[in-house]
């Protein structure tokens, strides 16, 4: 359903729209996104959304404009690289920065997601099969009001070519999926779900046996949570499981780190951050057992790729290392000015918006202690799983999270299960608060296609490779 | 100013028709944008961008079997027709393969109607000029985004709808040096060099204040005075489930007990959909036309929740044009008698809050929320300023927000325009007061 176009096809036109630039680029983004639902045993959506056009960006003596077109004629394309040209010179009458062209470093090469299955055996009527019977097993419960269940299944391409000899194409494909059921005991309404899980993965994503074993085990935990009592309020340890822990991290380790918040690009917006410039290399955000990465290479993680949209080769890179902030999250337009260590971070929600510091894959790395370990450990606390709730300042210290499922732990044993379990904290004390990172066993990879900041607004998706963790006296309450 | 747009539209809509055999019935939405964003950081240019681009997405209904497709659309017309006609093949294949739907909203013709609202702009490089001239020395973070936003529906039984405006929207914060910050916003469809200036100059002025020490105070409950920007960002949960039927049916909507009247608001909390507003289309995405009022709250007792043509089908609500996301478009609460001047003096002791950040249900289905506060939120003792106070999180129910808690409403409102641009340019937005509040409870 895509317009074929080449870009080598623009490269004329644009070069002489462009005479007398530093330096141009063209990218092209395609993307396909089929979204199928089913709702108590029936389809209920079945949509495909095609996104594509392009972006021309030109840097003119050191400010770059961007100019962005749907329209994929010679002359769509050149209008934009006037546009861009305009908004260049516009830049020049009062400039933040002035860059040179090594900020769009030469890049060639192709990266290719990894499946194990093709995406293409994925066809609608099998999806929607498969969903609706997932539904029905969810919703075939008396206690149970509402269930459902859906799949994101999404194609991307990104074609870049540049002035200065860079040509590479980037082919991701990522399947998002969730299911979920609501269910009501007399005043009491619970819901239990997945969590949505994202990750660069093909048609094994939506493997039959995997999602009736994970309707089975939802539909089970709903029934406890609708017997159990209120989460008790209280200062207590507290375990976080990889689908709470990634969005505490996503919140509270990835939004201060990036650059763009720290230099104030993003203050009236996503918000500044608590991390000054002089942080970096001092800061004790946790105990040495904490080690944070950025992680562009983990095969299957949402937001891998091998090159950011500026062309800069992603690697993995260490943003805490043993409890030390060493680097933030900024691309290399955010590095040459703040003269800070980064990461290849600058990517574009799509063709119609200007790359900017994004998170990629922030991970914990594994550590050596088990869940049993952390649990026989723990005299007072709670186990916590799945986010429903998220809420953080706009300087990343105070926040408060909500969670589905959570389970008593006293004298070193996992009691009975408690519904609405909430907690609350600063960001540094509590990741100095953490007593455990477990192990290779309790890593899991976990992604969020809904990522959002910028002026303009831009969503994305970011990965979390998480083990589960141990955090010491945290303060934990319950429902309304 | 936007007739290639509008001469798009029809020409798409009657293409695809053409291809329709006579058992499929076709829904479409169109939008279209030519827009300028400049990035402000420190007062100065960080990016500019410049984009044109068209959307139409169709709903192909064929008996009891239904699916969408959205794809790109241009001022290209010849590329248009490639990609449509293609798309239309696609879709006419895939929905023969698909599981019956049931509550499927068939299309009707509910007629035709057109809105034009045009506009002064500046251009790009006079605006950088302006906030160079007038921002010197001050630090400014925040973007422009202007230009021409379009909006069609259409369907096969003859049904069109267009909507068009030309507007502007300066989303603005200024910072002292110890980082505190007041909030502007500039926006409208006739942009002046005077108009902005007077915003700036309310802005600059607002900053003086946040030059004092800042205040710490400890978590609990105080009186406070809601703004209207901060009423706005409460406002805007509002729109997550809070008033939605369907939500409401599927045990998800956190005002279920004030639709069921299990409790109710204060007596002078009323609010409704407003579309004489005219920040948002009255159409739906089935086209269909709200009226120009619904009255949602009526002295503290729900009227009805909005409610779409698809919850209508499947669970028997009746329907008031609502979208299918069956949140406010234009929502409206109702000014009260507190004047403008009597706020600080009426807060006595409290804070004052200007505007709050990341809201976010704490117990969806009890109506409980949490946020923090942002930007110039102030401490009041006796009636006057103290300082700017150091943020807060607060945990909160809207039966207290909008009900026990309330002492009084403003004589006052103020229109706040939609600012997203996630994807492209939003429209909509909220007329609001501000509310007086005996108490509400911060807990970090």
């Amino acid at each position: 359903m895509y317009r074929s176009i080449k870009l080598e096809d623009f490269r004329a036109s644009v070069t002489d729209s462009l005479k007398g630039s530093d330096w141009w680029g063209l990218r092209e983004y395609r993307e396909i996104t089929q979204f199928r639902m089913a709702r108590n045993g029936q389809i209920s959506k079945n949509g495909t959304s095609v996104d594509h056009g392009l972006m021309v960006e030109v840097m003119i003596d050191g400010q770059i404009g961007y100019g962005a077109t749907n329209n994929l004629s010679t002359e769509g394309v050149t209008k934009a690289a006037k546009w861009a040209m305009e908004m260049a010179k516009a830049a020049k009458i009062y400039p933040l920065a002035t860059f040179d062209p090594s900020v769009r470093p030469k890049a060639v090469g192709n990266y290719q997601s990894p499946f194990a299955k093709p995406i293409s055996e994925l066809e609608a009527s099998l999806v929607g099969e498969r969903l609706i019977r997932t539904s029905k097993m969810l919703s075939d419960d008396e206690a149970v009001i509402e269930a459902g269940a859906y799949a994101m299944i999404t194609e991307t391409q990104i074609n870049f070519l540049s002035s200065n000899g860079s040509e590479w194409s980037q082919n991701f494909q990522i399947v998002t999926k969730d299911m979920y059921a609501t269910g009501k005991k007399g005043e009491v309404i619970q819901k239990r779900s997945l969590g949505m899980q994202g990750k660069q993965w093909g048609a094994e994503s939506l493997d039959e046996e995997t999602l009736k074993v994970d309707a089975q085990r939802i539909l089970k935990e709903l029934h406890e949570l609708l017997n159990a009592p209120d989460c008790e309020t209280g200062a207590m340890d507290l375990i976080l499981s990889p689908d709470q822990l990634y969005l505490q991290v996503h919140e509270s380790i990835g939004h201060p780190l990036e650059l763009d918040r720290i230099l104030g690009d993003e203050r009236n917006y996503a918000g500044w951050s608590f991390v000054s410039p002089e942080d970096f290399g001092k800061l004790k955000y946790g105990p040495e057992i904490l080690n944070v990465t950025f992680d562009p290479t983990l095969s299957g993680e949402m937001a891998s790729y091998d090159f950011d949209d500026n062309g800069v080769k992603a690697t993995k890179e260490y943003l805490i290392k043993e409890g030390t902030l060493v680097a933030g999250i900024g691309g290399i337009e955010s590095q040459t000015r703040s003269g800070l260590n980064g990461v290849s971070c600058s990517r574009a929600t799509s063709w119609n918006r200007a790359p900017i510091d994004r998170m990629g894959n922030i991970n914990i790395e594994p550590g050596t202690s088990t869940l049993n370990e952390m649990i026989k450990s723990t005299e007072k606390g709670v186990l916590m799983q799945t986010n429903r709730s998220w809420s953080i300042d706009d300087y990343r210290n105070k926040f408060q999270f909500g969670c589905e499922y959570a389970r008593v732990i006293e004298d070193g044993e996992l009691k009975g299960v408690v519904r609405n379990p909430n907690y609350r904290s600063s960001t540094v004390p509590f990741w100095n608060s953490l007593s455990h990172v477990g192990n290779k066993d309790t890593f899991e990879v976990w992604g969020s296609p809904y990522c959002g900041k910028g002026e303009p607004n831009q969503v994305i998706r970011v990965g979390h490779a998480i083990p589960t963790c141990k955090f010491q006296n945290i303060e934990v309450f319950g429902g309304a | 100013m936007s007739q290639p747009w509008e001469k798009i539209f029809n020409e798409s809509s009657a293409l695809l028709f053409k291809g329709l055999a006579g058992d499929e019935t076709l829904n479409i939405n169109f939008s279209a944008e030519e827009t300028t964003f400049i990035r402000f950081n420190a007062g100065k240019v960080r990016q500019g961008t410049e984009i044109e681009q068209g959307e139409i997405s169709l709903e192909l209904i064929k008996g009891s079997k239904k699916a969408e497709l959205n794809l790109p659309v241009s001022l290209d017309s010849k590329q248009n027709e490639e990609s449509l006609t293609t798309a239309l093949a696609h879709l006419q294949k895939e929905v023969a393969t698909l599981a019956d739907d049931p509550y499927i909203v068939h299309p009707e013709n509910g007629g035709e109607s057109r809105t034009a609202l045009t506009g002064e702009l500046p251009k790009a490089s006079d605006f950088v000029s302006l906030i160079k001239e007038s921002t010197q020395g001050i630090d400014l973070a925040g973007y422009l985004s202007m230009g021409s936003n379009m909006r069609g529906n259409a369907n096969s039984l003859g049904q069109k709808h267009w909507f068009e405006s030309q507007s502007f929207n300066f989303d603005y914060s200024l910072y002292t040096a110890k980082e505190k910050a007041v909030k502007g916003e500039y926006a409208g469809s006739n942009f002046t060099k005077d108009g902005l200036l007077a915003s700036l100059d309310i802005s600059k002025k607002a900053l003086s204040v946040m030059d004092r020490e800042q205040v710490e105070l400890k978590p609990g409950k105080y009186r406070v005075f809601l703004a209207p920007a901060a009423l706005n960002e409460i406002a805007g949960l509002l729109g997550w489930h809070a008033m939605s039927g369907g939500a409401y049916k599927r045990g998800d909507c956190p005002l279920a007990d004030l639709y069921e009247g299990k409790a109710s608001f204060h007596d002078s909390i009323t609010m409704k959909e407003n579309f004489n507003l005219g920040l948002s289309p009255r159409f739906n995405e089935w086209g269909e036309v709200a009226k120009e009022t619904i009255p949602l709250v009526t002295k503290g007792k729900m009227d009805s929740l909005l409610v779409s043509k698809e919850t209508e089908k499947e669970y028997g609500l009746k329907s008031n044009q609502a979208s299918g996301f069956e949140g406010p478009r234009a929502l409206e609460i109702e000014t009260g008698d507190l004047k403008r001047e009597d706020v600080f003096a009426k807060l006595g002791d409290g804070i004052y809050l200007s505007n709050l950040h990341y809201l976010n249900w704490s117990d969806k289905n009890k109506g409980r929320m949490t946020g923090m506060t942002r930007f110039g939120c102030l401490k009041v003792e006796n009636g006057e300023v103290v300082g700017p106070i150091k943020d807060l999180r607060f945990d909160e129910t809207l039966y207290q927000i909008f009900g026990a808690a309330v002492e009084s409403v403003t004589d006052f409102s103020e229109v706040m325009m939609e600012t997203g641009t996630y994807g492209s340019r939003s429209l909509g937005g909220a007329k609001l007061p501000g509310l007086l509040l005996k108490e509400f409870t911060f807990t970090l």
